[in-house]
């Protein structure tokens, strides 16, 4: 058909294609009024255009170059827009079964999900994903031995090794050290403000700074982890409890630099 | 050449129609013409802007110290700016141009109050602009999807409600009986944004759960009834017009559109799986995203059954090309959302880069290729113009196709392994972020491609609207069609 040849767009195609494709295609049977309507529409407008079928067969026969009719696009496109279809009206298929298969196994999985994983109505978050939580809660008895050992591993043990050994000229040793089984007061200020300066152990210069773990580590995490330098690598001493921690951060709150050897000895002293 | 437009007034002529005072398709093309380009423009200028800031940030996830000194050029600035722009600046606006003309031509009535749409448009545009700057400066919102300001978030949601009052008045005085199924569409769209977008303003929501629920009651709705209904009208507008089949089942289009509008609502919360909001409430939301199969389903059925047989013509028109691969899409990236909803599969893939592809498979494969294939069909029309070159037509399919392919192949593909080694605890967290450095240069070079495609396209509308040089002697035929419609 000639007249296609001004239409970017397949299946604006002539009456021939369409009559092909509805010949093809039973299933979408148009009522009688439809086509004739279109029939109609059509009739007078290719009549209209004989330029149409000129161009038409100059393109057929390849030559582009002498264009002699007067046509602009916007002609072209005029044409083409005015006999440019209607949407067909739908068919009224009523779709595979394999469709309607889905619908209902997507039915069912949707409320047996629901059901399943609703939970309560409250506005409480993870009900049915995490354990419940008790009602009252058993204290539990802070073993400060096993904290303790916690601790040291994931803060302490980096510098003074795990044998509390330390290492000579940067970490003095914690195991026989007169300040960690001495008063309390030495090794949790260390431990919560830090320590910095040269100290001299069994004949051995240390000198390195230990940042203060005060923010850090929790009151019952220092007196945990105090008690168990206090009991381990040959050391034995009393346990420090988390409420003495408590008063002594309260106490040192102020501070914020590491102490130094005199410092401390002034401050435990006073 | 053109004094013949003027000379020669044709008689309206509408085939079909029993009224005879309805406008010729030309004549409400000619009236929509004005309105439709500069929709479509002012979005294909924020499409090229978007483009360019989601290169700068794919770029900047594999080379973090590029352009890392400037405050405004950080990743968190120009990645919700990316987001912002192709959202609102892209695909809202031509969306909502695409959209007034398909509605133009199905109830047969022009384009209702023209002139205060352009204002909207204009006053939509600063608003873009400011919130824009904004955002760079760093004064976002903070809140995914909604990082524009309050301010441009109420601009954009009045603008769209005056062009919600020329649907109405349009549908009002419509010259049709009956609605086509892409009107459904475009009205329900048009009638939910302004919803979602005033709802989203409100000063209430001012505790973090709230604000997350919110959040994403919000964005995923946004996609869900805002740029997907728009899509699937053209999808729905395109199909049988450039095919000249007509849609499979009335039936099925009708139970598509329900069931899209009584499920997609409540799918938002999908994200917030793991999160500190009632396990009910993502629960309701879960089945909701897996019920969601059922709309999916059934509208690529309708779709699939009115384009089988036909695909030759898909290759040959370039509309066909686009909405047919726009479509395809939908009903991918639907199915894989439903399953990605799953609580299974969400602990898995949460927090990895495989939402990320995901959701670029909704907003581009579909969206954006539905829009593109629209222009191709709707500029010709209203600007009684021709295409400049078939050939970077093609290019631009290909490279935008190929683009959002790799896209999602790297993606999902390492998005998943990410996803396994995040929940594995002998995993340091390190490895998971080295393992996908690759794939993230993969998608800067997907991003360059569709980059290229994005720019053909901007040049193709330029010569539309410029015309510069030598054009066309006649129209673009995609050829072969003939001949494979004739054997």
């Amino acid at each position: 058909m000639a007249d296609e040849q001004h239409f970017g767009n397949p299946g604006q195609g002539g009456d021939k294609d369409r009559k092909r494709d509805r010949d093809k295609d039973q299933k979408h049977d148009r009522d009688k009024d439809k086509e004739q309507d279109r029939d109609r529409d059509n009739v007078p407008k290719k009549n209209a255009d004989p330029d149409r079928q000129k161009k038409g067969s100059r393109k057929d026969s390849g030559e582009f170059t002498d264009i002699e009719d007067e046509r602009s696009i916007e002609e072209l496109h005029r044409a083409a827009l005015e006999k440019e279809e209607q949407i067909p009206e739908e068919g009224n298929e009523r779709g595979p079964w394999w469709m309607y298969a889905i619908i209902i196994a997507t039915l069912a999985f949707g409320f047996f999900y629901m059901g399943r994983y609703l939970g309560e109505i409250s506005d409480q978050p993870h009900v049915l994903f995490t354990d419940p939580v008790p009602p009252d809660l058993e204290e539990v008895e802070l073993d400060l031995m096993a904290e303790g050992r916690r601790v040291y591993t994931r803060v302490c043990q980096s510098c003074h090794q795990q044998d509390g050994a330390g290492v000579p000229g940067a970490f003095p040793p914690l195991g026989g050290s007169d300040w960690v089984v001495g008063v309390p007061e030495r090794p949790v200020k260390i431990v919560l403000q830090g320590f910095q300066g040269e100290i001299v152990r069994e004949g051995v210069t240390y000198n390195a700074v230990m940042p203060g773990f005060g923010r850090l580590l929790s009151d019952e995490e220092v007196a945990s982890v105090v008690t168990y330098i206090r009991n381990s690598f040959g050391n034995e001493a009393p346990e420090v409890q988390p409420e003495e921690v408590a008063e002594m951060r309260e106490a040192t709150s102020g501070i914020t630099d590491q102490w130094t050897e005199s410092e401390l000895d002034a401050f435990i002293d006073r | 050449m053109r004094t013949n437009l003027t000379k020669e007034k044709r008689k309206p002529v509408d085939p079909g129609s029993k009224q005879p005072n309805t406008l010729s398709v030309s004549e409400l093309d000619r009236k929509a013409r004005f309105v439709v380009m500069f929709l479509i423009l002012s979005g294909m200028f924020w499409l090229l802007f978007g483009t360019l800031l989601a290169l700068v940030a794919s770029l900047k996830m594999h080379l973090p110290d590029w352009l890392g000194t400037a405050g405004w050029l950080t990743f968190g600035r120009v990645r919700p700016l990316h987001l912002n722009t192709m959202v609102y600046g892209w695909a809202s606006l031509t969306g909502a141009g695409v959209a007034l003309w398909m509605l133009s031509r199905l109830l047969k009535v022009p384009i209702m109050l023209r002139g205060y749409i352009i204002i909207a448009g204009v006053i939509w545009n600063i608003g873009l602009l400011l919130g824009s700057i904004q955002i760079l400066a760093g004064f976002s919102r903070g809140i995914e999807w909604l990082e524009f300001p309050v301010s441009t978030m109420v601009a954009i949601v009045l603008c769209v409600i005056i062009m919600s009052a020329s649907v109405l008045l349009m549908l009002i005085t419509r010259r049709v009986k009956q609605l086509y199924v892409s009107v459904w569409y475009i009205i329900a769209a048009f009638l939910w944004f302004p919803l979602l977008g005033l709802v989203s303003s409100l000063p209430i929501f001012d505790t973090p759960t709230v604000q997350a629920g919110m959040n994403w009651w919000y964005a995923h709705n946004a996609l869900g009834l805002w740029f997907t209904p728009v899509g699937l009208a053209a999808a729905y507008y395109f199909i049988p017009k450039v095919l000249g089949r007509p849609i499979y089942s009335y039936g099925l289009s009708l139970l598509g559109f329900w069931a899209l509008a009584l499920f997609y609502n409540w799918n938002g919360f999908h994200h917030l799986i793991g999160g500190p909001v009632p396990t009910w409430f993502v629960t309701i939301s879960i089945s909701a995203s897996v019920m969601m199969v059922i709309p999916v389903v059934v509208v690529a059925v309708n779709h699939h059954m009115t384009v089988v047989g036909s695909f030759r013509a898909v290759i040959n028109s370039p509309t066909l090309r686009f909405v047919v691969f726009a479509a395809m899409s939908y009903t991918f990236v639907s199915l894989q959302g439903a399953a990605q909803a799953l609580r299974s599969a969400n602990e898995v893939i949460h927090f990895t880069h495989f939402v990320v592809a995901h959701a670029h498979i909704g907003m581009y494969a579909f969206v954006t290729m539905m829009l593109f294939g629209a222009c191709y069909y709707i500029i010709p029309r209203i600007t009684m113009r021709e295409w400049h070159s078939k050939g970077l037509i093609k290019w631009h399919f290909w490279l935008t196709a190929l683009g959002i392919i790799i896209y999602t192949v790297a993606l999902q593909g390492i998005g998943v392994f990410q996803g396994f080694a995040m929940i594995d605890p002998d995993v340091p967290f390190t490895d998971t972020v080295t393992m996908t450095i690759p794939y993230l240069a993969a998608r800067s070079v997907s991003g360059v491609l569709m980059t290229a495609g994005h720019l053909i396209f901007a040049w193709l509308m330029f010569r539309m609207v410029y015309r510069p040089g030598e054009q066309p002697a006649s129209p673009l035929i995609w050829n072969k069609i003939r001949e494979e419609f004739a054997s």
